[in-house]
């Protein structure tokens, strides 16, 4: 019933007609319309079995409602009801069709009455979901273990317990016209931006689908650039990590049945900077984050330069390589380009099987995959041990990427730089690196430069490739409100100047 | 003029202002480069350096001109056309060359079908990219293209020979002074930021120590050219391509060579781009349009394309004729507004 609103009608049995046939409780066998007595009228109580809880829905509302005193003469059914009777704080009134039908196939329950006007919604829900876990694919050897569940509630907590302040705001937005789903926008009133705020949510307002299944498919429906290849915005599953994004001016939102949250707006550095960079010691930090952006660069940019080496540029290779790699190649019966092509493609399989079976059998997929098949096809003759080595060594690069978005951006990015060395070498793949990097320096996140703050240049934290001592990082990063600039205001370190006793 | 930039806070537009003038060094670098393989090899010789210092002055001159005029307002519409031919000039040479440079690096290329390519795929590309891209991606650039530049440089170092910078004034005082003169031409898109819409305006020293650094960035590869082999053995008898990647063939460093064809590439095509850009946005200009055509730039790729696929001699003399021009060209459009106004003051004067 998208963009109409329907009311419950005053009189009782009309409203539980409508009631019922919307809430399709005569077709399916778990919608409850529970009858009973209360207040000396006739109630009933609309709920969903399983979804809500059972015992809370006898101890706090069928038992006080059954037990309770008539009402005094000219008192408010409402009032007396929600005061006086259910010793519950999640209460909420509404004569709107839409919001109780939403609400109780949230897991609340709703309460007719006769006599009172429309419907009294109480928090009850009770249904099963996973506890608070290790988060799967953002692992960190320093930092907190604790990871986003499917409960949106239990997120906003996790969320709360790291940022005991009350400047953080959560407010709920839906999203989605037949099935409405619950986001959580999350701010830390102060450091992010209005235009920031208002403008997550005059997208999330302005999605125009009937269903939003998951966190991935808000992101496409909200990012600047759909056609891109770089992902707009940044997905955790560490509530840590979703608290420094609070802290540097960014907005988050949380959404119901998701393990994780999104980060908006977001650029290249929060895609490349991991979780635990900031708990490890500023050397090691920047010592890893320069691997990382070796890896990346390695994954983006090995296999083509490999074969525009071999294939086209021979001068640019040092005779011995050269020999091994056209000895090696002569025995195999393909081209260079074709091979490569070919075991990117074996590499791209073993991944993305081994990533859907049982985690059990997931390394032993890799065994076969990486060990025996390499080593079939090496023995074989079908490829060269170089062009496995590449791809391996690329391979493990786009792995260094924290996000598995920019993993994915990385590897088509390297098929594209590929197709462009088999057809010309150096003087393809210069050309399409050189538009691949115009498009992304145009592209934008809620409308930030997706490279800020390093082009454009922007006075902010200056946590960008290197991870720089935390006392130099006295300021936010460029995504916070001018009204609060800085983390510090003196120095991080101000027990430094003091004279050490002894 | 500046409706492409509606709503920009100072802070934005000042980031964008200094991308433009890294993005105008870059380009000055890279005219400086094909200035050195096109012309001063050829006919200053060994001190081919001394040119690109002389050189100096013109960029400073200009830019303080720009300056003056920007502060006057928007240019007027009919000397819009003025640095949009200086501009589309600066692409054309940096275009000519890239085909040389890809004509030295793949022999056996199609020439022709390969430069239409690249027209096609820059034309798209710059078409569709945002005005900011081009800036922005100079920045980034800067960081990519100096360290290999200097690796380059130092690898080198040790394949010269301090006799090759003899004699010391090559072709004579005439010829340095001449080289010069052309090499001015070579600098003269480098005030374009103050006459571009958008920009704000930042100390003289925001503008001039990016160009004047590329300007010793451009003296300093003469000078290592020099230092690599006698220039007056390339006189004539190399090509335009071979001359681009003089440190590339000259160096047996294996890394070396693919740094110099890589950075040689980049460099060319973000001048390509930021001229034909440039002399969309002029064009704009011209046509009293508000906002930044990409389009236009993708239309303008295709008048490259000619001279670049062809590479023949009348069209290689042409050019160098053509180049100096670009001075006189852009001096016009700077001073034309400084001159009117000042023109109009005396009328008044006269009047009162």
């Amino acid at each position: 019933m998208p963009g109409k609103t329907v009311l419950l009608p005053e009189d009782y049995q009309d409203r539980l007609r409508l009631l019922r046939e919307e809430s399709h409780a005569m077709e399916s066998e778990d919608v409850v319309i529970h009858p009973f007595r209360a207040l000396g009228r006739e109630a009933a109580l609309l709920y969903v079995d399983g979804l809500a809880r059972g015992e809370d829905m006898e101890r706090f509302l069928l038992l006080p409602l059954m037990a309770a005193p008539l009402p005094a003469e000219g008192d408010s059914l409402l009032d007396y009801a929600a005061r006086s009777v259910l010793p519950l704080c999640g209460l909420t009134h509404t004569e709107e069709l839409g919001q109780v039908l939403s609400r109780v196939f949230s897991g609340d329950a709703a309460l007719v009455l006769c006599g009172m006007p429309g419907a009294l919604v109480a928090d009850v829900k009770g249904f099963a979901h996973r506890a608070v876990g290790r988060p799967v694919n953002e692992s960190v050897v320093t930092g907190p273990h604790e990871g986003f569940t499917e409960s949106l509630r239990d997120n906003v907590v996790l969320l709360r317990r790291l940022l005991r302040t009350p400047d953080l705001i959560s407010e709920e937005i839906q999203v989605g016209d037949l099935v409405p789903t619950r986001l959580c926008l999350l701010y830390l009133k102060g450091v992010a931006r209005l235009e920031t705020v208002s403008e997550v949510k005059r997208r999330i307002r302005g999605c125009r689908v009937d269903y939003v299944s998951s966190l991935g498919m808000l992101e496409q429906l909200l990012e600047d650039r759909p056609f891109s290849l770089l992902p707009q915005a940044a997905s955790t599953e560490r509530p840590d990590r979703a608290v420094s994004f609070l802290t540097e001016g960014q907005a988050v939102i949380a959404m119901e049945n998701a393990p994780m949250v999104l980060a908006m707006p977001a650029g290249f550095l929060h895609l490349y900077h991991a979780p635990d960079d900031t708990a490890l010691r500023w050397q090691y930090g920047t010592f890893l984050r320069l691997l990382r952006l070796s890896g990346m660069a390695l994954s983006l940019l090995l296999p083509a330069v490999f074969l525009s080496l071999t294939v086209f540029h021979p001068e640019g290779m040092s005779l011995s390589l050269l020999t091994s790699v056209v000895e090696s190649q002569s025995r195999v019966p393909m081209t260079l380009f074709a091979s490569l092509l070919i075991v990117l493609l074996i590499f791209g399989l073993i991944n993305e099987a081994a990533s859907r079976v049982p985690g059990a059998m997931g390394a032993t997929l890799s065994i076969v995959g990486g060990l025996i098949l390499g080593q079939a096809v090496v023995e074989a003759d079908l490829f060269s041990p170089l062009v496995l080595i590449v791809v391996a060594l690329s391979g493990l690069g786009s792995y260094t990427a924290p996000s598995h978005s920019l993993t994915l951006a990385l590897r088509i990015g390297q098929l594209l730089l590929v197709i462009a060395a088999g057809l010309l070498g150096y003087l393809g793949v210069i050309p399409a690196l050189f538009l691949l990097m115009l498009r992304g320096m145009g592209l934008t996140s809620l409308g930030f430069p997706y490279f800020a703050p390093i082009a454009p240049r922007r006075a902010a934290n200056p946590d960008r490739i290197a991870r720089l001592p935390i006392w130099f990082q006295r300021g936010r990063g460029p995504l916070a409100s001018p009204q609060s600039p800085r983390r510090a205001w003196g120095d991080m370190r101000a027990w430094s100047k003091t004279k050490e006793e002894k | 003029m500046t409706a492409a930039f509606p709503a920009l806070p100072d802070d934005r537009r000042a980031a964008l202002t200094r991308d433009r003038w890294l993005l105008s060094a870059l380009n000055l670098y890279a005219q400086a480069a094909v200035g050195l393989s096109l012309y001063l090899y050829g006919s200053v010789s060994t001190p081919g350096y001394l040119s690109v210092f002389l050189s100096v002055p013109v960029p400073v001159l200009l830019v303080l001109l720009a300056e003056r005029a920007a502060g006057m307002g928007p240019l007027p519409r009919a000397l819009c056309l003025l640095p949009a031919a200086v501009c589309l000039m600066d692409a054309q040479l940096a275009f000519f060359a890239l085909c040389a440079v890809l004509a030295d690096v793949m022999p056996d290329l199609n020439l022709p079908l390969a430069a239409a390519a690249y027209t096609a795929a820059l034309g798209a590309g710059l078409g569709g990219a945002s005005p900011y891209a081009l800036p922005r991606l100079a920045r980034l650039m800067v960081f990519l293209l100096i360290p290999p530049a200097l690796f380059c440089g130092a690898c080198a170092l040790g394949h010269g020979n301090a006799s090759h910078f003899f004699p010391l004034l090559g072709y004579g005082p005439e010829s340095i002074l001449r080289g010069g003169v052309w090499m001015s031409g070579a600098a003269a898109s480098a005030c374009c930021p103050h006459l571009l819409p958008g920009s704000a305006k930042l100390p003289p020293r925001a503008a001039l120590t990016p160009l004047l650094l590329a300007l010793l960035m451009g003296a300093l590869t003469a000078a290592v050219s020099a230092w690599l082999m006698p220039v007056y053995a390339l006189s004539g008898q190399r090509t335009l391509g071979w001359r681009m990647l003089l440190v590339a063939h000259m160096t047996p460093s294996v890394p070396c060579w693919s740094l110099a064809v890589a950075g040689v590439l980049m460099l060319l095509l973000l001048s390509v781009c930021a001229g034909v850009r440039r002399a969309a946005a002029f064009l704009g200009g011209f046509f009293g349009k508000k906002s930044d055509p990409g389009w236009a730039a993708a239309a303008l790729m295709l008048l490259l394309l000619p001279a670049g696929a062809l590479q023949t001699a009348p069209i290689r003399d042409f050019l160098i004729q053509a180049a100096p021009w670009r001075t006189v060209l852009m001096a016009a459009a700077a001073a034309a507004p400084c001159l009117g106004r000042r023109h109009g003051q005396s009328g008044r004067k006269d009047a009162a």
